[in-house]
């Protein structure tokens, strides 16, 4: 494959099914030439819960863009997300049979930390370099050169379920196009937007997706820790539609055109119209204060899980370089704050980062930070991440018109 | 501008000893603090200088409840709503009242659990009564204990002979009065972080996240002058009686510190007792820590104040108020409440024993200003 032929990202969400097409620009640039999405059917907190539904997103996407961009997508990689994700820590280890730590015994840990073990119908996805150990020193940041008879390295692997990952696939596979690869959202969504520095910092992401929120965490450049909550905008809207036994639409219009994560001081006795749904019946209101309250319990509710998360973890106190908030979810009015008030770090939402161009006149660009950092990832790089190794082949089958 | 807002934190007193330790406190603190008492005795009100509601007006006409914790949990089940036109734009309730009494007793566990229901923090200062004020004091004071834990969010008990430790040769008054000065540095601490702050700063809706559903907490506060300030309020706080008591430090979950001092406030100082408290209470324990700048009230001073939740208090509050929701659940495949159409079909996302896709303003209970 050329390494400036085009790629392509899929990701069947809970609200909506998305293709983007990348162009690699070299060194590490990439310029987002096009992408589109329709409302997802069939899908469900992130998993696909009707195949033949989620076959016919993918391929409404798809002639979208031949129609729209005259791009014939027929490969792409595939972004997963869901409560099915897990993660686990692995221990690998090596001999320095000459004493010092060199590049040979480097080099065979690096590859030896791909061998894990995971469960029946698990599939590993990612697996991050967590730390270095030599005999009984821990948490060593660079151990070529050092003295030690037994090098150890600890990972972080993010897997998910066979059955539900093939589910995506065969979903793909339905609308005649080819899954390369597969990665995970968090890493993808914190690619987009996280710098190295962001990185060294220590930087939580959460994206906040339609029907699940991934987090991942980095310290001192590594991906230490990564999580997903089978809760995102589809709760919300739920939330809102049980609350005032409206329908999801005038429930969605609700969260997206009113709503506040914050109940604010002058939001009592503040009524606020119904948006029709009935001829006749377009005069009702409901009352912000009650709307704000449905909505502020459940993202707070969210965000102080993951706090308590990350807490557990001890690593709140390591993230200097503050949350960066994507997905859907992030365009929440005042979701900033709210998050302020639970992290206690300073929180922005998520820019994506200059290597990227071709975004410049979307609205809400960290909506779309997933599928931007699985294109980002597969760009060639000094250090390719393992499960992208093998992926860099042609995407388009010489079929863009 | 933000001063014509109604403060979301509100002072209750309940009942006598309650009335006179909110006034005590606004003497302490100075104006700025919403405050209002309640009791079933209507001479608790009749000074006239704060907002008085009388409980059981129709019961008991305005006579107390002459030490029957019953007839003061009667009088506020005859009116639930009392209190609630007095709490327009309340976030956060913190109540002081003494256990061993009527009123007190009584009433406050019925309060707490109805602004539970209205979805209001909650955060109890109560004194239990001096051992010489004999047992029957102690066992109803004692007695009031299960359902103040029960359905307050933070809930902080404060012996009255460790209030006055150390006072044995002061009169009696004096006593009296330094005990309420102590208990108004905690009771205050709130407000003190919140209109006072001075480097490092909270607001009520991050307060409210830290307290809630904190359950017993432990309370202590030092004051030193001097180069070595920092180290002497350390020092202090570690000989502190109610740190002592029952703090465990293994299992020391979140310390809520308040740094109080005038301008001359440095930052070695709260270096110095930030890393102090986590040393003694372990790197487990997250550390909270608001500081106040008020050059009037600390000028040349340092004083800490320390609000300590462990996790074994946790439990023991979460075991009664969890009961009847858990009995509910085995009843219910498994859910107290039933899920939305949505997510029927879906696997649960659990969480603590609750399935998040329920929403979340049902299982909270909060109630939705219609």
């Amino acid at each position: 494959m050329n390494p400036s032929d085009p790629i392509a990202a899929l990701e069947i969400g809970t609200t909506r099914t998305i293709i983007a097409i990348g162009e690699p620009l070299g060194d590490g640039r990439l310029r987002v030439a096009a992408y589109d999405s329709i409302p997802s059917s069939g899908v469900r907190k992130s998993q696909i819960v009707d195949v033949s539904q989620a076959r016919f997103s993918v391929a409404a996407v798809q002639k979208k863009l031949v129609s729209q961009f005259d791009y014939a997508v027929a490969q792409a990689y595939l972004v997963v997300s869901g409560p099915q994700i897990r993660t686990d820590h692995f221990s690998v280890q090596v001999q320095v049979p000459r004493g010092t730590v060199g590049d040979d015994e480097i080099e065979e840990i690096g590859e030896r930390m791909y061998d894990v073990t995971l469960p029946p119908g698990r599939q590993a996805l990612e697996i991050a370099r967590i730390g270095y150990g030599l005999d009984d020193i821990d948490n060593v940041t660079s151990p070529k050169g050092m003295n030690g008879h037994l090098l150890k390295l600890q990972t972080l692997c993010i897997h998910g379920s066979e059955q539900r990952i093939a589910d995506a696939r065969n979903a793909a596979d339905a609308a005649k196009l080819e899954i390369l690869d597969v990665c995970y959202a968090g890493t993808a969504a914190a690619t987009a937007v996280l710098t190295p520095q962001h990185k060294r910092d220590g930087a939580l992401v959460i994206d906040l997706g339609g029907g699940s929120t991934n987090f991942t965490a980095w310290v001192d450049g590594r991906l230490l820790y990564a999580d997903v909550i089978g809760v995102g905008g589809d709760h919300v809207t739920e939330d809102i539609r049980y609350a005032f036994s409206i329908s999801l639409a005038q429930a969605e219009r609700l969260k997206t055109e009113s709503a506040s994560a914050v109940i604010g001081p002058d939001d009592s006795g503040v009524r606020i119209p119904l948006p029709a749904s009935t001829p006749g019946f377009n005069d009702a209101s409901i009352s912000l204060s009650a709307l704000n309250t449905v909505v502020n319990a459940r993202l707070g509710e969210l965000f102080t899980i993951i706090r308590a998360k990350l807490d557990e973890a001890n690593l709140l106190h390591r993230l200097n370089a503050g949350v960066f908030l994507t997905g859907g979810g992030a365009a929440m009015k005042n979701i900033v704050p709210l998050a302020s008030n639970v992290f206690g770090r300073a929180v922005t939402i998520g820019k994506i980062v200059p290597e990227v161009t071709g975004l410049e006149q979307e609205r809400n660009p960290a909506a779309l930070a997933t599928i931007v950092g699985t294109l980002i990832q597969t760009l060639p790089t000094e250090t390719p991440n393992r499960s992208f190794m093998d992926a860099f082949r042609s995407i388009f089958g010489g079929n863009r018109r | 501008m933000m001063n014509s807002q109604p403060s979301p934190i509100l002072l209750l007193g309940v009942g006598g000893a309650g009335a006179a330790m909110v006034r005590g406190v606004l003497r302490s603190y100075g104006p700025g603090i919403r405050a209002m008492a309640i009791d079933t005795d209507a001479q608790s009100g009749a000074v006239g200088d704060i907002l008085f509601l009388l409980l059981g007006g129709n019961r008991l006409a305005g006579r107390g409840t002459g030490g029957q914790p019953a007839s003061a949990r009667a009088a506020f089940q005859d009116t639930p709503s009392l209190l609630d036109s007095a709490l327009e734009g309340v976030r956060t309730v913190v109540i002081v009242t003494a256990l061993g009494g009527g009123t007190g007793g009584g009433a406050t566990g019925e309060i707490l659990k109805h602004l539970h229901t209205l979805g209001i923090a909650t955060i109890v200062f109560a004194t239990l009564p001096f051992a010489f004020e004999g047992a029957r004091r102690s066992h109803l004071a004692r007695a009031s204990i299960g359902s103040i834990e029960q359905h307050a969010d933070v809930s902080v008990f404060l012996p009255l002979d460790e209030l006055v430790a150390g006072a044995g040769t002061d009169n009696m008054r004096d006593a009296l009065s330094r005990s309420v000065d102590t208990m108004s540095l905690g009771v205050t601490l709130l407000w003190r972080v919140l209109e006072k702050p001075g480097y490092i700063m909270f607001d009520p809706e991050r307060l409210r996240n830290i307290l809630s559903g904190c359950g017993r907490a432990q309370f202590a506060t030092a004051t030193a002058q001097g180069p070595d300030r920092a180290g002497a309020v350390l020092a202090a706080l570690s000989e502190n009686p109610f740190l002592k008591r029952d703090a465990d430090s293994a299992h020391v979950r979140t310390l809520l510190v308040g740094v109080l001092a005038g301008d001359d406030l440095r930052l070695s100082e709260v270096g110095a007792v930030a890393s102090g408290l986590s040393a003694a209470f372990g790197q487990g324990a997250t550390l909270e820590l608001g500081t106040v700048n008020d050059e009037e009230t600390f000028s040349g001073r340092l004083t800490v104040v320390v609000l300590v939740f462990n996790e074994s208090a946790t439990a023991m509050r979460k075991t009664p108020a969890d009961a009847p929701r858990r009995a509910a659940m085995r009843q219910n495949g498994g859910r107290a409440f039933a899920r939305t159409d949505r997510f029927r079909h879906s696997d649960a996302t659990m969480w603590n024993d609750e399935d998040l896709d329920i929403p979340t303003f049902i299982r909270r209970q909060l109630t939705l200003d219609r």
